[in-house]
């Protein structure tokens, strides 16, 4: 049997796909928003399992990406940021268009997207990966957005990274930074305590006079707690102080003193990490928010609850119990949601893989690294994904040998997202 | 401009015959459920580790059996003890099968 006749008499199997019933034979169109882990991801298996069959637009504002994962390690000096970022020539070798646009406007109802330069996209299907935004609003002193500058939050990796470590290699000895952490949920839960280690390992070997107060609005480390507190103590006495509970109401810039529910502290140098909210383009697009912050989805197609055709994925989601926001997360949605998208342009009821895996690794100092590791799963019944209970879990402790999974765990997820090393090179100057 | 269909026809038979349950359901099935595995296992570009693509021997027995080994705790493990326990022993044999043929 020909490839053509089999697929052919599969179609009819499945009911006829809508794009082979009509009577021109146009290639289905995903446009894809957003280039992070996740839009990356999903664009690249979109155009992997159709082996091209489908025809994938790529709108990404940003000429290149900058990692997250291992960007704390640039605030140490343990990196450099430019091995952080990545061109998508790798998308553009595997057949995708790339846009560096600005989405304007998105009327899920058509499923088009308007562009700033004026242009109309159509698709039959559109995937958000909005990732993640801030809400300003929360913290008075920042509302205005020509203060924001005073106070970096370097978490969105990029020129704020080079800013924050740029202070704190200005910081003199003696000299108090200030970090403040908000509560959940929030991009990547271990990324301010892995923050914490790293520039304590950075002023234990460089400045060891200097001291880090970690204000967090938490009543305890959420994420690897007893590696996290066991890290500090050992290798850093005296350098990191852990303020539980104290829960950011605003700054005074003037002072550079943040004011906590518990109290001021003043500090030489202050990274707040503001609380967090879907991108704004979810808020654009009118997308259902749980908590006004993020987006409801359904749990077998990654469409956005209501608006049929719209699928999401990544930090922007509402996560189910127990679900971080993570690159390695985005990655694994990423799949799931092509493989749900590609199964319904064939007409058929989509099957994604019902597993979904998360590992994040954190570093504790410049070569020791610790893990988090949960899987969730998809129920038939509850039509959610659940966390599996009995699954997951921690690193013994701290090892060399995981700080290199650390680092290979990246490259993999770089590979995923943007392709070989060779594709993925950002160009100076793009 | 080229006819679509050569172009679709090879894509879609993966994605189109999963219509009826069968050797091409598990296949599309397999490679879904395999796509988890990547961004530890994939050795793309990468091997700091010394970690091994899922599949470097092309010999799913063996990985069937140390997959099982992990789910079962039986074999030691940085963190492949805790993932592999979430999945059915049917899932890891489809995992395992998937990442042998793919290597061959």
């Amino acid at each position: 049997m020909t490839a053509r006749r089999h697929f052919l008499l599969a179609c009819l199997a499945a009911g006829c796909a809508p794009w082979v019933r009509g009577e021109s034979m146009a290639r289905p169109h995903v446009l894809v928003v957003g280039g992070g882990f996740g839009g990356a991801t999903a664009a690249r298996f979109l155009r992997e399992w159709s082996a091209g069959a489908v025809k994938v637009t790529l709108v990404e504002r940003n000429r290149e990406l900058v990692s997250c994962p291992l960007s704390n390690r640039v605030l140490s000096g343990d990196a450099r940021l430019d091995s952080l970022r990545f061109g998508y020539g790798g998308l553009r070798h595997a057949g995708i268009d790339v846009l560096h646009q600005d989405v304007v406007a998105l009327d899920p109802g058509a499923r088009e997207l308007r562009l700033a330069d004026g242009r109309h996209l159509a698709g039959d299907r559109i995937l958000l990966a909005p990732g993640i935004d801030f809400q300003w609003e929360a913290i008075p002193a920042l509302a205005d957005p020509d203060r924001r500058g005073q106070v970096l939050h370097a978490w969105k990796a990029g020129a704020q990274t080079l800013e924050l470590a740029r202070r704190i290699a200005a910081l003199r000895d003696g000299g108090v930074l200030a970090i403040s952490i908000p509560r959940p949920p929030f991009r990547c839960p271990p990324g301010p305590y892995e923050r914490v280690s790293l520039i304590a390992d950075y002023f234990r070997r460089r400045k060891p006079r200097c001291k880090l107060l970690v204000a967090d609005a938490n009543a305890e480390v959420i994420a690897k707690p007893d590696l996290f507190r066991q890290a500090w103590r050992e290798l850093y006495p005296g350098i990191v102080e852990y303020l539980p509970e104290h829960g950011l109401e605003d700054i005074d810039l003037a002072r550079g003193e943040l004011r906590t529910q518990l109290g001021p502290l003043r500090a030489d140098l202050l990274n707040v990490i503001p609380p967090q909210r879907a991108g704004d383009l979810a808020l654009a697009a009118g997308m259902p928010l749980a908590g006004g912050a993020w987006v409801e989805i359904d749990w077998l197609t990654h469409e956005a609850k209501g608006l049929p055709g719209i699928h999401v994925i990544g930090d922007a989601v509402a996560a189910v119990p127990g679900m971080p926001k993570s690159a390695h997360l985005a990655n694994q949605q990423a799949k799931r949601a092509a493989a749900a998208i590609l199964d319904m342009l064939a007409g058929r009821s989509p099957q994604p893989a019902p597993l979904l895996a998360n590992t994040c690794y954190s570093f504790v100092s410049a070569d020791d690294a610790v893990h988090v590791a949960a899987m969730f799963r998809y129920s038939d019944a509850t039509r959610r994904v659940e966390q599996v209970a009995g699954a997951g879990g921690l690193s013994v402790a701290r090892s060399a040998h995981e700080g290199r999974l650390a680092l290979d765990w990246a490259r993999g997820l770089w590979h995923e997202a943007l392709g070989p090393p060779g594709a993925r090179r950002a160009k100076a100057g793009a | 401009m080229k006819p679509a269909l050569p172009l679709l026809a090879p894509a879609l038979l993966l994605l189109a015959t999963h219509a009826a349950a069968g050797p091409d359901d598990d296949l599309l099935r397999a490679t879904r459920l395999a796509a988890s595995c990547n961004p530890c296992h994939a050795l793309h570009d990468h091997g700091t580790a010394g970690r091994k693509a899922p599949a470097a021997r092309p010999d799913s027995a063996w990985l069937q059996e140390r997959l099982l080994a992990y789910r079962e705790q039986r074999h030691p493990a940085t963190l492949m003890h805790q993932v592999a326990v979430a999945y059915s022993r049917e899932e890891l044999e489809l995992i395992a099968r998937h990442w042998a043929q793919s290597r061959r």
